[in-house]
């Protein structure tokens, strides 16, 4: 058998398996940073902003002083109350703008981020949903940071990557108290700027070192046995990184603006070499900062900090002829297979044991 | 040994039953795993070492019984796919055979071992191996077999040097036969063996796991190796994610990256253990072989995030324990504890249609599985019948089994499905 597996090695015809790993596939490796700000509000003045209220008898302050600090005084009713703070924005969606937030809310309220805008005709539309994890978070009593990409969040709602001249027209922060829960809450705004990324090539053979807030490999290969993105089965990808102490990251496999593959979430607090795995079935979010177009990459994104140096060990995405399947199969009847899966796993070796302890009872018997 | 005819009837059964299953079962996301690294070395000429998911030993194994296959198909044999498989069912047939194959082995082992049948048979026709070997597709029986031939060499053999020998082996197939492999050092330091056993068998045993992890380290995988295996095995791995199926882990909510903390601990403790009982007591060395690699067994499944097929280890060793102790009782819970293993992991952690069809997306059997708190429900089933496990092994009260177990054990199923599923005391105690 050991000579026939030397023998047979790489004899058979390729047709049921593709794996891409050689480094000459890799077309480029760029690192992401968020430093291009688009727009920032300074902080300093009221005006721009509005409150609103659920309840009409509900009070509020608004002050600015390089933070804005909404005060709200929540008196106890037998129904959910909130108070809104919202402002009118203006930038465009071409431009994939992604918003850094810093806001501190006082412990036991709760609160929330909300972006809506408006298409190239003028249609408005949503970019928050119920489920997002931008909405009803607990109130922390510390300053939070949030890097959103208004791009993604309208994809979520929307199911669709907004066309040209559409933008983001509204920001509003909100916090909400539950029936029966009264005091003052305070919802400090302390940063709030838009900005748009700069890319910066690099080697990906050899170490770079940059305050990084996304890394992307781009894959040039051809696929001459035609395997499409539902045959992705398992990608792997190895290097050396290290990032800010509070780094959490995951790895993504993108094919355009299609996520193929996720991995589980890492940590980096100091120079670390690390294989990351990325499959189908572990797909639940979507990179903050937007990349790409129609090649396929493999993104290492930050849920938190950022990547202060990285170098590739090496990559492979693998796709076989039937993956593993993540769409509901077509209709089934499980009346023959699922008795002779339960006959065969569970009945006969029952029944013979039972018997063979029958015959052989003399057997214990002895024993004991 | 010679075979007698019940003993044949037992072993033909339980190959037919295994060989029924293979062709149209399978875990998808393992089998894809295994099925891609062959199809890679018979397709493209690639030797995946570098990022195969698991030891290298059950890579090399796997190449030797899918030789076969790949030459049955140059020969023009067709395959075929069954539902959403990412096997075929020949192919899938080949890549359970060294599994089906070391059951068989098991089989024989323990009926030499005990010289009955009964204890032989409770192990072969046991579901759970079968479901792990024949349906799932996962290795636990590759590691299994040179470990309970290990023991038996330990029993039989004056030296323990053959012994220690697939206890390696068996440690290359998966860790935990590393565990017997330091029980039997810690044997040989006692036994003051420092001229002749124990350097022989700590060389040797570092010679042959530099033997089979050279290919590995000429390949570039050393680093993933390490990263993958043995640092997620300390507890130093980075990654975050992934399921508990432990007990400890799931309502203590430690990350299931790796092992518990309190696992090394539990080793050396076991390994302490062995060397105070082994030092003092009367009691044939080889029962306390058993004895203590059983309870490094109970250690693994439950301070650690424990994965289901781990149980299987019970089963064999809980057999072997009882038959040596005339624990019959023991030797019969274990069954029972293999069945409601089997019931437990098809329904609650992947669903009948996952190893049957090859889809997680269809439930066959609404009411006991897709059901909220599943994998609380199930960690608390199999601590229960872990701890019950542990109390047929060690209490005096407990060497006989009486059938009125198997009721009670239904009846702890479904008080914890109704307290679980239907009132949810997990979601208080902020478990899933």
């Amino acid at each position: 058998m050991a000579s026939m597996v030397v023998v047979l090695r790489g004899k058979s015809q390729q047709n049921t398996v593709l794996n891409v790993s050689n480094l000459n596939s890799l077309e480029s490796a760029n690192y992401n940073r968020l430093n291009n700000t688009i727009w920032q509000d300074p902080l300093t003045d009221t005006s721009p902003w509005r409150v609103g209220y659920s309840q009409p008898n509900m009070t509020a302050r608004v002050t600015a002083n390089g933070a804005i600090r909404l005060n709200a005084t929540i008196a106890s009713e037998p129904y959910p109350q909130a108070v809104n703070l919202y402002r009118s924005v203006n930038f465009s969606l071409i431009q994939n703008p992604v918003l850094i937030i810093s806001l501190d809310a006082s412990v036991g309220i709760h609160y929330g981020i909300r972006i809506a805008g408006q298409d190239s005709s003028g249609i408005p539309f949503l970019a928050w949903s119920e489920s997002s994890y931008l909405q009803h978070r607990s109130g922390a009593g510390k300053i939070e940071n949030f890097t959103i990409s208004a791009l993604v969040e309208a994809y979520r709602v929307n199911g669709l990557f907004l066309a040209k001249g559409s933008g983001i027209t509204n920001l509003l922060f909100y916090i909400e108290a539950t029936p029966g829960q009264t005091g003052q809450f305070v919802l400090d705004v302390n940063g709030l700027k838009v900005v748009a990324q700069n890319q910066y090539p690099f080697s990906p053979a050899s170490q770079v070192q940059d305050t990084m807030d996304e890394i992307t490999l781009t894959l040039n290969y051809t696929d001459n046995l035609g395997f499409t993105e539902s045959q992705f089965a398992q990608g792997y990808i190895d290097y050396y990184v290290k990032g800010t102490p509070d780094l959490d990251y995951t790895v993504y496999f993108m094919h355009g603006l299609t996520v193929v593959g996720q991995g589980f979430e890492y940590s980096a607090r100091s120079l670390t070499y690390n294989v990351a795995t990325f499959s189908a079935s572990k797909v639940t979010s979507y990179p903050p900062v937007l990349v790409g177009n129609n090649t396929f990459l493999i993104v290492l994104s930050p849920l938190r900090g950022s990547f202060l140096s990285f170098q590739l060990g090496g990559f492979s995405i693998r796709y076989l002829s039937q993956a593993p399947s993540t769409l509901a199969p077509t209709e089934i009847d499980p009346s023959f297979i699922l008795p002779y899966y339960l006959i065969f796993l569970f009945v006969t070796p029952v029944a013979i044991v039972i018997l063979v302890s029958r015959l052989l009872s003399n057997e214990n018997n002895q024993t004991s | 040994m010679k075979i007698t005819r019940p003993a044949s009837a037992v072993l033909l059964s339980g190959l037919g039953i295994r060989l029924g299953l293979a062709p149209f079962t399978g875990h998808p996301g393992d089998i894809a795993l295994f099925v891609t690294s062959q199809r890679l070395f018979y397709q493209d000429g690639t030797i995946d070492l570098k990022y195969f998911p698991t030891l290298p030993t059950v890579y090399y194994v796997q190449l030797l019984f899918y030789a076969p296959y790949q030459l049955l198909r140059l020969l023009g044999m067709p395959d075929f796919q069954y539902y959403d498989h990412t096997a075929m069912m020949i192919e899938s047939l080949f890549l359970k055979l060294p599994l089906i194959l070391c059951d068989v082995g098991i089989f024989i082992v323990l009926l030499s071992f005990t010289r009955k049948l009964i204890p032989a048979t409770l192990f072969f026709l046991n579901p759970f191996p079968i479901l792990l070997s024949s349906v799932w597709g996962t290795y636990d029986s590759m590691m299994l077999f040179p470990l309970i031939s290990g023991l038996y060499a330990f029993a039989t053999r004056s030296s323990g040097t053959a012994s220690t020998v697939m206890f390696v082996f068996s440690g290359l197939l998966k860790l935990f036969g590393f565990v017997s492999f330091a029980l039997a050092i810690c044997d040989s330091i006692i036994r003051r063996r420092f001229r002749d056993e124990l350097p022989l068998e700590v060389i040797g045993g570092l010679a042959i796991v530099a033997v089979v992890l050279f290919p590995v380290f000429l390949l570039g995988g050393f680093s993933s190796f390490l990263q993958i295996l043995v640092y997620r095995f300390i507890g130093l791995g980075s990654g975050t994610g992934g399921t508990h199926y432990g007990l400890i882990g799931e309502v203590l909510k430690i990350e299931p990256s790796g092992i518990l903390p309190t696992l090394p601990i539990a080793i050396v403790l076991t390994c302490l253990g062995y060397s105070y009982e082994s030092s003092k007591a009367k009691q044939l060395r080889s029962l306390l072989l058993v004895k203590w690699t059983l309870v490094a067994g109970f250690a693994f499944n439950l301070f650690s995030a424990s994965q289901p097929q781990w149980l299987s280890w019970l089963i064999p060793l809980g057999i072997l324990y009882g038959s040596f102790t005339g624990r019959v009782g023991l030797q019969y819970f274990a069954y029972l504890f293999g069945t409601l293993a089997t019931f437990l992991t098809i329904t609650l952690l992947q669903g009948v249609a996952y190893m049957l069809i090859g889809n997680s997306t269809a439930f066959i059997l609404g009411y006991i599985e897709s059901i909220p708190g599943s994998v609380f429900l199930y960690a608390v089933m199999t601590t229960t019948m872990i701890v019950m496990l542990c109390g047929y092994s060690f209490s005096k009260r407990l060497k006989s089994f009486r059938l009125e177990v198997i009721p009670l054990t239904v009846l702890i199923y479904l008080q914890a499905y109704f307290w679980i599923v239907i009132v949810g005391v997990g979601r208080f105690l902020g478990v899933s």
